[in-house]
């Protein structure tokens, strides 16, 4: 083998005895720490521009219905329909709370005979 | 036993818990090479936690081109290589001539004549006198036994410029232990 082989190794016995620096005892915990830290932000900030892209995009949708119907009213056809609350007839009042009343007694059945049922037949 | 890859799928699904397996892996390593090249322990601290929490921030852009570790240890390469230029140290220039006159069996006489002990500590005084990107690249090859191929993705240098390096490096060291002798 030759003297420059030999050097060569030399330094390479040498430096893989050389004592390596051991970590500070906190080191895992702080760097973790960090870590969390920055998830944290990273969500809030995630978050953050989720809301602002629906709020966005609520307003453009918006912005457009207005500016079609400030277009539309511009044409000399159109007439905006107008909006007639229906007249509220009080007879049916009685039929449809009866309706209700059946729906809420079925639905209260229901519950009882599944609770017996478990009760019964436990999983 | 699992591999980075492994621990980077999950962390980038959000199981940021799994980073800290990383952490253990790699930690220690990056540490040592840290210190070395800064020359300082609480300097060091710091920048590996730099070096970890920039490691997670751009976690999505590693690709897997290379190892997670050849990735990590750029990190850390380039993290204290930035400190030590802010901090701007004076470094021992060594010329050519000095370099030649220091021949492979006058290197053999001068380390084969002592005991491992002292020859280590010699050899730490050495590369303190090393500018850090040297101390770094040494370091790299010798401790850290990374091929010249990834000593060449760490330091985004060409292969063939590791290698002139490396050579003058050697040569830089022998001749400081061969003054520490004289």
């Amino acid at each position: 083998m030759s003297t420059e082989q030999n050097n060569d190794e030399l330094l390479q016995r040498l430096f893989s005895e050389m004592k390596e620096e051991k970590l500070p005892e906190t080191f895992r915990a702080d760097v973790m720490k960090q870590v969390l830290m920055e998830t944290a932000k990273i969500k809030k900030r995630n978050e953050f521009l989720g809301l602002l892209s629906v709020i966005l995009a609520s307003l453009a949708i918006i912005a457009l219905a207005v500016l079609s119907f400030i277009y539309m009213g511009m044409t000399k056809d159109f007439a905006v329909p107008k909006v007639v609350m229906p007249k509220f007839d009080l007879s049916v009042i009685y039929f449809y709370s009866f309706i209700g009343l059946i729906a809420l007694l079925l639905l209260f059945m229901d519950y009882q005979f599944r609770r017996i049922f478990r009760k019964k037949h436990p999983l | 036993m699992y591999t980075d890859t492994y621990y980077i799928t999950r962390i980038q699904s959000g199981d940021t818990e799994c980073f800290a397996c990383l952490l253990d892996r790699y930690s220690r390593q990056v540490f040592s090479l840290i210190v070395k090249i800064v020359g300082n322990r609480e300097d060091a601290e710091e920048l590996a936690q730099d070096t970890f929490l920039k490691a997670f921030k751009n976690l999505s852009s590693f690709k897997g081109d290379s190892s997670f570790s050849t990735w990590i240890y750029r990190i850390a390469y380039n993290t204290a290589i930035s400190e030590t230029r802010k901090k701007k140290q004076e470094f021992l220039s060594i010329d050519e001539t000095m370099m030649e006159n220091v021949s492979e069996d006058d290197v053999a006489a001068t380390m084969g004549s002592e005991s491992n002990e002292t020859r280590i500590d010699k050899l730490n005084a050495a590369l303190a006198k090393l500018p850090p990107d040297e101390r770094a690249m040494i370091t790299l090859f010798y401790m850290k036994e990374k091929s010249v191929e990834e000593i060449a993705e760490i330091t985004t240098l060409s292969v063939a410029n590791v290698k002139v390096k490396l050579f003058r490096i050697r040569k830089k060291l022998y001749v400081l232990l061969k003054e520490m002798e004289n």
